[in-house]
């Protein structure tokens, strides 16, 4: 499979891309890792994970759609990024799990005027109890990046502006979900079930 | 329309880079000055974050039960890190027990492995990387969820009971795929079989998997011969499944 049909095959969310980019580059990548780092198979595999998650998800983010090298030159940059993130903290004698590179990763990404910590845990946590059709609107939005013109077309809204007003709502419900009525800076809550 | 929802609607614009240069301007002004939205700035951006983590996550655990059914990585030492912590006595305790095991069993084995053999050392069903289940609590199950839910379960009946009736409705190379192993690991292989064959020959999507499970349930079923001949065309392949092929049929040989 070229890289053009593995990138098609993640924006178009079929689960082939995934799996198929993660074995292609899989044993190259770990080897490499396990050099490099000198560190054990468990512990570049967790590497690994994290490095074609986040080619991923800038996949989706469309970022790979004038890629101008190769999926693997631009997978084995990530992974040096993970390794410089590695050396600049203080986990260098232990096995770090994929979710902490995600974490960073995210936590660095874009625009980010926030230096303290944020509990992506915990909005993960409220997302999952937020239900439908909230749980799915969202995720065609923020991950799928579809339109509201898309959004409406496939969960069945009368119009985009409908569509836009149920996110309003959704987000709103989340927002309390985690936030509930304290300020931001001041420590989070512990996430609200739905009722 | 609703001021918050406006203001929503003008951040999330931002984030998207798509307001016009004076939007931009007077949005960033009024983020210097208003603390309130300032606050529901930081909070949406937040959310955001913690909405892509979500999806991460789930693709992780894909990742990670993809992980186990793969071949091990040529040259891994599994626990690798730990030799190095065990002191000398207890390597040559190791290497002694190993020795001894390592007698005891090649006079017990000395025998080609069985077909049979081969089969439980080797299957694992195929993870369900084909449609995994968000679970959100409160959402209405259709056929289709129950039945991708019920294979991740390991309730193969149920799965392969739903898959039969979705796949009348409409053909899925993936939901065969996984109809194969469910049906194989409930034992039945004529019918894995017949899943397999079709998937090979109807689609190009997963030909190498179902050529590795077909020749999986001709070892289940004791035909050494006919999986010799699948194996040997995986093995010639690039594909990840060549290195199990080889060592099965190494074994055999």
């Amino acid at each position: 499979m070229t890289d053009a049909e593995i990138i098609n095959l993640i924006k178009e969310e079929d689960p082939r891309g995934l799996s198929t980019a993660y074995e292609a580059f899989r044993s190259e990548f770990v080897h490499w890792l396990m050099r490099l780092q000198r560190c054990g198979n468990e512990d570049a595999r967790e590497f690994y994970q994290a490095a074609i998650l986040i080619l991923f998800d800038n996949i989706k983010a469309g970022k790979l759609d004038e890629l101008k090298s190769s999926l693997k030159t631009y997978l084995f940059g990530i992974g040096k990024n993970l390794v410089w993130q590695r050396y600049r903290t203080n986990h260098r004698q232990q096995v770090v799990d994929a979710e902490f590179y995600v974490k960073n990763y995210l936590l660095e990404d874009g625009d980010s005027q926030l230096d303290q910590e944020i509990n992506l845990e915990i909005i993960s946590r409220s997302y999952q109890q937020l239900g439908e059709p909230c749980h799915e609107l969202l995720g065609y939005y923020y991950f799928g990046r579809k339109n509201m013109e898309e959004i409406s077309a496939v969960m069945g809204y009368k119009n985009p502006e409908t569509a836009k007003n149920q996110k309003y709502k959704c987000m709103e419900r989340l927002r309390k979900m985690v936030f509930g009525s304290i300020p931001f800076n001041q420590p989070q809550p512990n996430p609200v079930t739905e009722e | 329309m609703n001021p918050n929802l406006h203001d929503i609607d003008l951040i999330q614009r931002y984030l998207d880079r798509s307001l016009t240069e004076s939007e931009k301007k007077n949005l960033e002004e009024r983020l210097k000055n208003e603390p309130a939205l300032k606050t529901m700035y930081l909070e949406h951006q937040q959310l955001i974050k913690g909405i892509r983590y979500s999806y991460l996550q789930q693709r992780l655990q894909q990742l990670r039960a993809l992980e186990n059914v793969l071949p091990e990585i040529k040259g891994e030492e599994k626990k690798g890190k730990q030799v190095w912590l065990v002191t000398y006595w207890k390597q040559a305790v190791a290497v002694a027990a190993c020795l001894v095991i390592g007698v005891v069993a090649y006079t017990l084995w000395n025998k080609p492995a069985s077909a049979e053999q081969l089969y439980a050392q080797y299957f694992t069903p195929y993870p369900n990387v084909i449609e995994p289940i968000v679970r959100s609590g409160n959402e209405t199950l259709t056929k289709r969820t129950e039945a991708f839910a019920a294979y991740e379960a390991g309730e193969y009946e149920k799965a392969a009971a739903f898959f039969t009736e979705l796949l009348k409705e409409k053909e899925e190379a993936g939901m065969l795929l996984l109809l194969g192993n469910a049906n194989l690991k409930l034992g039945r292989t004529a019918d894995a079989r017949s899943n397999f064959v079709k998937l090979i020959h109807d689609y190009n999507d997963y030909d190498n998997i179902g050529k590795w499970y077909l020749a999986l349930s001709y070892l289940k079923d004791g035909d050494l011969q006919t999986a010799q001949v699948l194996l040997q065309e995986i093995s010639n392949s690039e594909y990840s499944y060549a290195a199990r092929a080889k060592k099965i049929l190494k074994t055999i040989e």
